[in-house]
């Protein structure tokens, strides 16, 4: 992970503090922030099995370790490079090794698909015009939220986690490559695929008003 | 040229500048002339600006407290 040194935020600052003594609010505070990616990324590393293990043994890492952190990342980038040791660890150790077969092949009827486009390379059918187009008034929409969050749950681990990582815990690439193992391509692959898939349930959503 | 599937397996690389040479300049060559691709890359901009804010990702305090229950006493 990138070594440069981050400054915390004050409010980051005062949490790093409280948790460095041991208060226990502030340690479920960054348990509600954090699980969720760490989950994610250990699934993306060492599949469904171990992921829950993984977590709770980088928790117990965290707790343990937390008053040796010396700020040099920003804590989240700490934790996320934790969790990400600990699963890869795990997966050394019991010789298994995670496919990216999410990298395949193109899903049929995604925007990738081959027979979306003639020989030419060029579009069959135009792109659908969405009726909503400001930001704004599509986060009013609460069952595209809905339809989002679900699709989410249910991208592929690699996807899912560089997708995360990136566009939401806007990691840089070269720390995406680091925390999951795979190369600067595939993890471009990865985030625009995921990407489409979303983009995708809002193309649908435009024009069905359902997921 | 690029054609259209090429801006389509390229479009996140461009909308995050994550591109070299003269790519960038090709992509942009493909998107004045074609509106269909115009529209594709623009959605995908808005899917992206969109979606984090959807996404909600924090555990309840509850969910919080019996993890760090764990954690203090494994096993």
């Amino acid at each position: 992970m990138t070594k440069t040194p981050t400054p915390n935020s004050p409010d980051e600052q005062q949490l790093i503090a409280n948790l460095i003594a041991g208060d226990d609010r502030a340690f479920c505070e960054i348990i509600t922030r954090f699980q969720h990616i760490m989950i994610t990324i250990a699934r993306a590393i060492c599949g469904d099995t171990f992921a829950d293990d993984v977590v709770q043994d980088a928790w117990m890492a965290i707790h343990k370790n937390i008053c040796k952190f010396e700020q040099r990342s920003s804590l989240k980038t700490w934790v996320i490079t934790i969790v990400s040791n600990e699963a890869k660890a795990r997966l050394r150790r019991e010789s298994r090794k995670v496919s990216l077969d999410e990298l395949d092949g193109e899903t049929p009827g995604s925007y990738l698909d081959s027979t979306q486009f003639g020989q030419d390379g060029h579009r069959i059918a135009p792109t659908q015009v969405w009726h909503i187009e400001s930001p704004e008034q599509l986060l009013e929409e609460k069952q595209l939220q809905r339809c989002i969050n679900k699709t989410l749950s249910i991208l592929p681990p690699a996807q899912k986690a560089a997708f995360l990582l990136r566009d939401i815990e806007q990691q840089s690439f070269e720390d995406i490559c680091e925390v999951l193992q795979v190369s600067a391509a595939n993890v471009r692959v990865l985030i625009h695929r995921a990407r489409l898939t979303l983009m995708q349930v809002i193309d649908r959503y435009q024009e069905t008003g359902t997921c | 040229m690029l054609s259209c599937k090429d801006v389509t397996h390229l479009a996140s690389d461009y909308i995050d500048n994550n591109m070299s040479g003269t790519l960038p300049w090709k992509m942009r060559l493909h998107l004045v002339a074609c509106r269909c691709c115009r529209r594709f890359v623009k959605h995908l901009r808005i899917t992206k600006k969109v979606v984090p804010q959807f996404v909600d990702n924090n555990l309840s305090e509850a969910d919080a407290e019996a993890i760090l229950k764990k954690i203090k006493a494994p096993d």
